[in-house]
């Protein structure tokens, strides 16, 4: 039975790491504002992927405002793609027959460029 | 949450950087192709009126742009993509000898409008490359087929020309990333 990544298989834990994987850092002003997650929420699963190891933080101030940067580690790109293939497997025969138009208007995994670009 | 939920957001986060990006390069193109064009207009009437100092005005283009796009764009240090940072060098060198370039022609006399159209034209098609944005590439070749056009034509007619290059390629390009963000 394939298992998902319990760190990364939530909400708003997976929609940190799928802004990280594909820029090189990211303010967590611009991870809250994709998210729609509220500070305290976002605070609490930054720290955990922090623990796991997935992302670093930064805290700088650009001048005098403190400034707040994520950035994916090696281990937590490993990790998404681990769980991208395993999401791909668990979904397996249904995925490919899939009705193509539910997935159109957001495009698919498969057209996305998910390496970091 | 069900894998198809997780593939969706997925998709949806990627898709949004994937707009952040083209954001990031569609007001920059916007707002130096319109000041360019702009400012060339107005130096092409001055040289028409053979008003004297009206080479000087070209340095407007930095002086309004610079401020324009900070203010227009300013949400650029929220997020920093492998792609951004590599423009961001590219057209940093590119402004340095461009800028060069510039002060140069008030001392040694050549053909500054060839040389800055080419540069512009590389800095555009480096860009299109880099973000994989065709549209770009191709709206940059018009630039090219400028710079020879500015071999055979010269004195204040190179103006004109100039302007509809850069229009042709920084502005269309910028309006149509700023429409395909619709679509993404």
């Amino acid at each position: 039975m394939i298992e998902l990544n319990p760190i990364i298989h939530s909400q708003l834990r997976l929609s940190v790491l799928s802004l990280l994987m594909s820029v090189e850092e990211a303010d967590f002003m611009y991870l809250k504002q994709k998210t729609e997650a509220t500070m305290g929420n976002l605070s609490v699963q930054i720290t955990k992927l922090q623990d796991a190891g997935y992302i670093v933080v930064e805290k700088t101030f650009n001048g005098k405002r403190p400034r707040t940067v994520c950035r994916m580690t090696e281990t937590g790109k490993n990790a998404f793609l681990e769980y991208v293939s395993a999401l791909r497997e668990f979904i397996g025969p249904a995925f490919s027959a899939d009705k193509p138009t539910d997935r159109q208007n957001s495009g698919t995994v498969d057209d996305m460029c998910i390496q970091p670009c | 949450m069900k894998p198809d939920e997780s593939l969706d957001i997925i998709a949806r986060m990627v898709s949004d950087t994937r707009r952040s990006v083209l954001r990031q390069s569609y007001i920059p193109f916007i707002v130096w192709g319109v000041t360019t064009v702009a400012v060339s207009i107005l130096v092409y009437f001055l040289s028409l009126a053979q008003y004297s100092y009206c080479h000087f005005y070209w340095f407007l283009i930095p002086l309004i742009g610079y401020p324009a796009v900070i203010v227009m764009h300013p949400r650029t240090r929220l997020i920093q993509t492998g792609m951004s940072a590599s423009l961001k060098s590219i057209w940093l060198m590119l402004a340095i000898l461009l800028v060069s370039f510039s002060i140069a022609s008030f001392f040694v006399r050549f053909n500054v409008l060839f040389f800055i159209l080419m540069l512009l034209s590389i800095g555009s098609f480096v860009s299109g490359a880099i973000i994989s944005y065709r549209f770009l590439k191709y709206s940059s070749i018009p630039g090219f087929i400028a710079c020879v056009v500015l071999l055979l034509v010269s004195g204040v007619m190179q103006i004109p020309v100039f302007a509809a290059a850069i229009a042709v390629m920084m502005i269309v390009p910028g309006i149509k990333m700023k429409q395909d963000l619709k679509n993404i």
